[in-house]
C-alpha cells in the first residue's frame, strides 16, 4: 500500500497554490515530512489529498484513485489533522475523541468507548478526559486532536504541524509515538513540519516544497545540506553529522535582512 | 475513564428528565392560571374527565387555556431548537431566528397583510397574515442560505448578512408603518409584540408538525452537527460534507422558526438564551444538547406565559415584551463573555 500523487494542481479562487506536483510516494511504516518555507503549499497539499481542497491530477492510495472518492469515502481510509485545533466547543475531551470515532464507524457503544479509552491512554490524556476543550492549553488541545486522529485508525495519517504548540518533552514524546505507530501498524504518516531537526530525527523521507512546487526529496542526509538550505530557505546554516544519528541543522543567519 | 464518562452521561440524562418534569409542572400551572379563578382541582378534573365539570369550565380549559399553554411549549421548543442549531451551524453564539432577521421578515409579511391587505399566498382571513409571515420568514432563511453558497463567504460573514437582512426588513416594515392607518398600525404593533392568545388546536397541530418533521432530521445528524463545532476543516477531515449539512439543517431551522413566528408573532431571546442555558447544563454533544435546548425553550416560554397572566392581575401582557425583558440580562452577559473569546 503506497500513497502516490501525479500531476497535482490546486487553485484557490484565481490564485494557483500547487503546480504539477508529481513524485510523492509515501510508504507504509514510514514517516514522510513535507518541509519548506511559509507559503510553500504544504498544508494545501495535505488538504488536497484529504479531499478538503479541490485539486486536479491523481492521488492513488493502494492502487485506488482517491480523487474519485467522496469526502466521506476518503475519510474511512485517511485522516487529516489541521494545524488549527483550537475549538472552544463545550465538549469534554472524552466526548471529543468519541465524536471522532463515531463520525467514522458505526459500531457498538462498548467497542467505541474502549477505542477512545485506548487512544487517550496512549497519549497520556487520562487525567484530562473530563476536562472541557475550552479549558485546555494549546498543547493539550493539540494532543487531544492527535488522539482524535489515531482513534479513527486511518491507513494514511496526515498531520499539519502536529507539534507547533507542544513543549520539548511532548514534541519528542508525540513524534516518537507516531513513529512507533507507523512501524507497528504499517500506517503511512505524512507530516508538514517546520522544525528541521525534528524532521531529520523522525522522518524517513523529506519532500521539499517551495512556492507550490516540488524542489527536491530524499533522506534527511541527502536533503539537509548547507547548499540546499540556502536554496530553499535563503539561510546560512551549519549542518552537523553525528556518527550515530541524523544530521543536525544549526541556522546561522538569514541571507536577506529586514529593512536592509 | 469509561466509568466516569458513563456517570457523566447518566447525570446529563437526569438533568434532561428534571427539565422535562419542570416543563410538565409549568404546563399544568399555565393551564390552571388565567382570568376566571377556577380551583386547581377543578381544572385538573376538566383535563382528565371533561364530562364531570361544567360546560363553561370544559370550554375554558379545552378550547382556550390548553391550546395557549401547549402553544407556549411547542413554540418555545421550536425557537430554542432553531436557535441551538443556527448557533451550531453558523458557529456563532448570537445566531437565532431573531438576530438573523427571520422574525423581522415575518413582521414585514404580517404588515403586508394588515396594512395593505396583500397576501403572498392565495388565502384569506386570519390565514392571510399567518401565510405572509411564514412565506417571508422562509424567504429570509433562504436568503441566508443562498448567501452561504457564495464562494468566500465564511460563517462569520453569514451572521453579518443575517443582521443586514434584519435591517432590510425592518426598513421595509418602517415604510409600511409610516403609511398605515392608526387602526392597522395598532394591530401591527400588537402582532409584533408576540402573543399566544390566538392559539387554536389547528395552529398547535401545525406547529407540532414542524417539530415532528425536523427533530428526527436533527437527531439523525447529531454526530455530524456536534463535529461542526470543531470547525469546518476538522469536520471535513472527519468526512462530513459541511456545505450540504449546513444547507439541509438551515432549511429545517427555517421551517421551525417560520412556523413559530407566523403563529405567535415576534418572540425574541428564547431562541438565543434557551440553547445557552442548555449548553451550560449538559454541554454541546447534540445527543443531549438538542433535547435539553428544546425543553429549556419550552419551559422558558411556558413560565413567561404564566407570568404574562399573573404579573399584573387582570391584564394579559404581550409575551414578546416579557421574553425580551427577561432575556436582555442574559444577552448582555453573552456579549461580555464573547468579548473574552469564550466562543470561536
Amino acid at each position: 500500500m503506497t500513497l502516490r500523487i501525479d500531476h497535482l494542481d490546486c487553485s484557490l479562487g484565481k490564485r494557483r497554490i500547487l503546480y504539477d506536483l508529481t513524485g510523492l510516494e509515501a510508504q507504509p511504516g514510514e514517516i514522510t515530512a513535507l518541509i519548506g518555507p511559509n507559503g510553500a503549499g504544504k498544508s494545501t497539499l495535505l488538504k488536497a489529498i484529504a479531499g478538503i481542497e479541490a485539486a486536479s491530477g491523481h492521488i492513488v492510495l493502494d492502487e485506488r484513485q482517491l480523487d474519485a472518492l467522496s469526502l466521506e469515502q476518503r475519510s474511512r481510509q485517511l485522516y487529516y489533522l489541521p494545524q488549527d485545533t483550537s475549538s472552544q466547543a463545550a465538549l469534554s475531551v472524552f466526548e471529543a475523541v468519541l465524536l471522532a470515532r463515531r463520525t467514522q464507524i458505526a459500531e457498538s457503544a462498548h467497542t467505541a468507548l474502549a477505542a477512545v479509552e485506548q487512544a487517550l491512554e496512549s497519549l497520556e490524556l487520562e487525567p484530562l478526559a473530563e476536562r472541557e476543550l475550552a479549558a485546555l492549553s494549546g498543547g493539550q488541545r493539540q494532543r487531544v486532536a492527535i488522539a482524535q486522529a489515531i482513534v479513527r485508525r486511518p491507513r494514511l495519517l496526515m498531520l499539519d504541524e502536529p507539534t507547533s504548540a507542544l513543549d520539548l518533552h511532548h514534541q519528542l514524546q508525540v513524534l516518537d509515538y507516531l513513529q512507533r505507530l507507523a512501524r507497528r501498524d504499517g500506517v503511512i504518516i505524512i507530516l508538514a513540519i517546520h522544525d528541521l531537526n525534528l524532521a531529520a530525527r523522525f522522518a524517513d523521507y523529506l519532500w521539499v516544497m517551495k512556492e507550490g512546487r516540488h524542489i527536491v526529496s530524499g533522506t534527511p542526509g541527502q536533503v539537509l545540506t548547507p547548499e540546499r538550505l540556502r536554496e530553499i530557505y535563503a539561510i546560512e546554516a551549519h549542518v552537523e553529522w553525528p556518527p550515530d544519528g541524523p544530521p543536525r541543522v544549526i541556522p546561522l543567519s538569514a541571507l536577506r535582512q529586514l529593512g536592509a | 475513564m469509561v466509568g466516569r464518562y458513563l456517570a457523566r452521561q447518566r447525570h446529563q440524562r437526569w438533568l434532561i428528565a428534571l427539565m422535562a418534569l419542570a416543563t410538565l409542572i409549568s404546563l399544568s400551572v399555565d393551564i390552571a392560571t388565567g382570568p376566571g379563578a377556577y380551583p386547581l382541582f377543578d381544572v385538573m378534573k376538566a383535563l382528565v374527565m371533561p364530562s364531570e365539570v361544567s360546560r363553561v369550565l370544559e370550554v375554558v380549559v379545552w378550547e382556550i387555556r390548553l391550546p395557549v399553554a401547549l402553544m407556549a411549549i411547542v413554540v418555545g421548543a421550536s425557537l430554542a431548537v432553531a436557535g441551538a442549531e443556527m448557533q451550531t451551524l453558523l458557529n456563532n453564539p448570537l445566531a437565532d431566528p431573531f438576530t438573523l432577521g427571520i422574525s423581522s421578515a415575518a413582521s414585514f409579511g404580517a404588515a403586508l397583510a394588515i396594512v395593505l391587505g396583500f397576501g403572498v399566498l392565495p388565502v384569506a382571513g386570519t390565514l392571510l397574515l399567518t401565510g405572509n409571515a411564514f412565506v417571508l420568514a422562509m424567504l429570509a432563511s433562504l436568503m441566508i442560505w443562498a448567501l452561504s453558497r457564495l464562494r468566500g463567504v465564511s460563517v462569520q460573514t453569514m451572521v453579518l448578512m443575517g443582521i443586514a437582512i434584519m435591517f432590510f426588513f425592518n426598513a421595509l416594515l418602517g415604510m409600511l408603518q409610516y403609511v398605515a392607518s392608526a387602526e392597522s398600525l395598532q394591530q401591527l404593533v400588537f402582532w409584533s409584540l408576540g402573543s399566544l392568545n390566538k392559539a387554536s388546536w389547528e395552529k398547535v397541530g401545525l406547529a407540532t408538525l414542524a417539530l415532528v418533521i425536523t427533530l428526527p432530521i436533527f437527531f439523525r445528524a447529531q454526530w455530524r452537527l456536534t463535529a461542526l463545532r470543531l470547525g469546518d476543516i476538522q469536520a471535513k477531515a472527519m468526512g462530513i460534507d459541511v456545505g450540504r449539512l449546513r444547507l439541509r439543517m438551515l432549511l429545517c431551522c427555517a421551517l421551525l422558526s417560520a412556523t413559530a413566528v407566523a403563529f405567535v408573532g415576534t418572540i425574541g431571546f428564547v431562541g438565543l438564551v434557551g440553547p445557552h442555558i442548555a449548553r451550560l447544563l449538559v454541554g454541546e454533544d447534540q445527543r443531549v444538547f438538542l433535547p435539553m435546548s428544546a425543553l429549556t425553550g419550552a419551559l422558558m416560554l411556558s413560565l413567561t406565559s404564566i407570568l404574562s397572566k399573573t404579573l399584573i392581575p387582570g391584564i394579559l401582557l404581550p409575551i414578546g415584551i416579557l421574553t425580551a425583558l427577561i432575556g436582555l440580562p442574559f444577552f448582555v452577559s453573552l456579549i461580555l463573555r464573547s468579548r473574552k473569546e469564550i466562543w470561536r
